[in-house]
């Protein structure tokens, strides 16, 4: 999409562009265990998207979501730290239950691509192929991402489920949510 | 439930952030906007518009020489290597040139049953001999053979409407020698010394049935000049099309169906017309 328009025109529509997807850039952060570096991530991101503003895409979301996430590894340079993610996904608590653990220690076998295709999906709502240009990959080999990471993600989930050891230690039942 | 979407439903619980817009300070956001929007915006619109001056010159230069060719080779006689290529050709040893056309094709006119449909020739390209068969409308045909010796010339003739092969004596060639054809050869001779001598040029590009073709035309001013219009295929370059030059318009048209250069001197002969009459003139 080429957004050339007077200059007034093109202010209207960047501005409507950051009310629609600033939740969702800083959202972004949030989910990748770094809220702390939410709001400055947004800012970057939308002074990328002013700066190529003719180039964004019609369907900006994950055009926007991708500088995020460059933007993002910069911040924490380079390598980002999934392990929040993971004690998130395990459902990990201040007291964790031994099934809640057990679960964490099954999510190790996820691979970084596997977890970023599970909770593109998942967490930030894109669609495989919309989720594809967020992970800079085509949209196939995201489905074949996303379906090992479910795989994955599955088998974990059964192996965590509560057994009746558990059951004695723990009047919550701590395993998956 | 699929034992996926139950996986997929049991990630997506432990979303951290599951409203994004209980995140915005809306205060902040519309700050955001204001300053960002106060920055300079790139009029050039980013990276696809991110050619230096140099990469800019570069084109310029590189358009430039393309029109100064494309103007030379059209206007100044600069010739294509397959108008080259076919004049060599047509002007080159002892080879035979074989052509199949439809004759000279009048628009609106020759409606009449002797009108050419075909005409299919063979001739020396020294001149020498040779054959040219034409049918006709009404399906008749004339097979007709001449060589040259020197400066006589004997012509012999089959007529499938009278079922005679009629055979000259070798006469005696007066003033200029008497042309053997009238389209494909003269216009092929023609075109090859107008090349030779530099005065022929290209005028323009065309297609004949899908082949694409250089319009060339001779320069010498010397009066109204055919127009031979040749594939732009270098390794086999062909006579297209001969458009010959008239007063009243629209001018004749003679459209080569097959040419080619071959070696098979038989195909200068008239072969056996059984039960044909054989008249000899004296």
């Amino acid at each position: 999409m080429r957004w050339q328009s007077t200059p007034r025109v093109r202010r209207e529509r960047f501005a409507a562009l950051v009310r629609e997807h600033y939740g969702a850039v800083l959202a972004f952060a949030h989910r990748r265990g770094q809220p702390h570096l939410a709001v400055d991530v947004a800012r970057e991101t939308f002074v990328v998207a002013w700066h190529e503003f003719a180039g964004v895409p019609l369907d900006a979301r994950p055009w926007l979501l991708r500088v995020a996430s460059g933007v993002l590894s910069a911040r924490v340079g380079g390598t980002l730290d999934w392990s929040a993610v993971l004690d998130r996904l395990a459902g990990l608590s201040d007291e964790p239950s031994p099934a809640a653990l057990r679960f964490r220690a099954e999510l190790d076998r996820l691979s970084s691509i596997e977890v970023e295709a599970l909770i593109l999906v998942a967490w930030d709502g894109l669609t495989p192929a919309r989720a594809a240009v967020v992970a800079g990959c085509s949209p196939g080999a995201f489905r074949v991402r996303l379906l090992r990471g479910r795989a994955r993600f599955g088998a974990a989930y059964d192996a965590a489920q509560p057994s009746v050891a558990d059951d004695h230690s723990s009047a919550t039942g701590p395993g998956p949510e | 439930m699929t034992r996926s979407d139950e996986y997929h439903e049991a990630a997506a619980s432990r979303n951290p952030v599951a409203d994004p817009e209980a995140l915005v300070d809306i205060a902040e956001r519309d700050a955001l906007v204001r300053e960002i929007v106060a920055t300079d915006y790139p009029l050039d619109g980013g990276p696809r518009h991110s050619w230096r001056p140099l990469t800019y010159l570069g084109a310029a230069g590189a358009l430039l020489a393309v029109v100064v060719l494309a103007y030379s080779l059209v206007t100044r006689g600069g010739l294509p290597d397959a108008a080259r290529a076919l004049a060599s050709t047509i002007e080159s040893g002892r080879a035979i040139l074989h052509t199949v056309s439809n004759g000279p094709d009048v628009p609106g006119a020759g409606r009449g049953a002797r009108a050419t449909v075909r005409e299919e020739r063979w001739t020396t390209l020294d001149g020498t001999a040779t054959r040219t068969k034409t049918t006709y409308r009404d399906g008749t045909f004339e097979d007709l053979v001449q060589q040259r010796r020197g400066r006589r010339y004997r012509v012999t003739v089959y007529r499938s409407r009278s079922r005679t092969v009629t055979i000259s004596p070798w006469l005696r060639v007066v003033g200029q020698p008497v042309p053997a054809d009238r389209l494909s050869l003269t216009g092929a001779r023609s075109f090859a010394a107008a090349v030779r001598r530099g005065n022929a040029k290209v005028t323009g590009s065309t297609t004949v049935d899908g082949v694409a073709a250089y319009r060339v035309e001779a320069t010498d001013g010397s009066g109204p000049s055919p127009v031979w219009v040749i594939s732009k295929d270098e390794r086999h370059p062909r006579l297209l099309r001969v458009e010959e030059p008239c007063e009243q318009r629209p001018c004749p048209v003679t459209r080569l169906r097959v040419y080619e250069t071959i070696s098979d001197r038989e195909a200068l002969e008239l072969p056996e017309y059984r039960g044909a009459r054989v008249l000899r003139q004296r």
